[in-house]
């Protein structure tokens, strides 16, 4: 069965236009956490000659990522801005794979949440990117 | 015309303006470039899919994070290029660090970093973005850069 909140987290990934660009979409959540994806498309990558995708496009998949994470710590949407987000590019992405992002929100505060998470193309033990990051709540 | 003449033909030149259409992911969006005494800036003009928050429309942190990288980089090679050290490869980000300043309102996005230090492997950078006013920036960025690629 569908819950509310899990129509939520997908809805607001998929309605954003930039994200739409990307081709970014949802894959899973939980409290306090998710993951999305984002798929490999040669529009996207940095270079032509590597094939590796933009940094750019993988700071878009990790701060949406982040915003979700955080709106399931919270109990649902909440007006937020991020306030910074750090990423370390820890290997190139494999070209013609997916990324994968997995990001928590593991402390939350009134007005700050705290994140952090890794991106993957397939296996989670090798990560392409790490990122850190917070989110002020302006309601 | 691969990127690498991009850099050496802006370095050649005081003034210049155009596409980045060197890159996929710039030439998807329509990042520009535009040399005005040197001085090398990018321009991502405004368009509705670089949103991220509809209502009120605000440009997406990604898309100010994903421009002020190009910036940083950019910088690198132009700095690589003048001092005649720019490599067959290109220089790749180890990290980023964004500041979100203020909001991105729904118009064109100017970019510019300096080389706050060239080392023999790494770069530090600084990139900061603006709309309006420069003395107003809506992003700060630092980046590291691994410069020795071969």
């Amino acid at each position: 069965m569908i819950k509310p909140a899990d129509l939520s987290v997908e809805f607001l990934v998929n309605i954003i236009p930039y994200n739409q660009a990307l081709g970014i979409r949802y894959v899973a959540h939980g409290d306090g956490w998710a993951s999305l994806v984002l798929p490999y498309h040669a529009d996207l990558v940095g270079y032509s000659d590597t094939g590796v995708l933009a940094g750019g496009t993988i700071f878009t998949l990790m701060d949406v990522s982040a915003g979700m994470a955080v709106m399931t710590a919270r109990g649902g949407w909440v007006p937020m801005a991020t306030l910074d987000l750090r990423l370390d590019y820890l290997r190139p992405s494999t070209p013609e794979q997916d990324v994968i992002s997995r990001v928590e929100c593991y402390k939350l505060t009134r007005r700050v949440a705290f994140v952090r998470g890794m991106a993957y193309n397939d296996d989670p033990e090798h990560p392409v990117a790490h990122v850190s990051g917070t989110f002020m709540m302006s309601d | 015309m691969p990127l690498r003449q991009l850099i050496t033909d802006i370095v050649s030149q005081p003034f210049a303006e155009g596409d980045v259409v060197q890159s996929p992911f710039a030439r998807r969006f329509g990042f520009r470039y535009r040399v005005v005494h040197g001085d090398l800036m990018l321009i991502l003009p405004y368009r509705d899919e670089l949103i991220g928050s509809p209502i009120p429309a605000r440009l997406h942190g990604g898309v100010i994070g994903g421009l002020l990288e190009y910036a940083g980089l950019f910088c690198v090679m132009q700095k690589l290029s003048q001092a005649g050290e720019l490599p067959s490869g290109l220089p790749k980000p180890i990290g980023i660090t964004v500041d979100f300043l203020r909001e991105g309102k729904p118009h064109d996005i100017f970019a510019a970093a300096e080389v706050t230090r060239l080392g023999r492997r790494v770069a530090n950078v600084r990139a900061e973005a603006w709309q309006s006013d420069r003395e107003r920036p809506i992003a700060t960025a630092v980046l590291n850069v691994v410069v020795d690629v071969a």
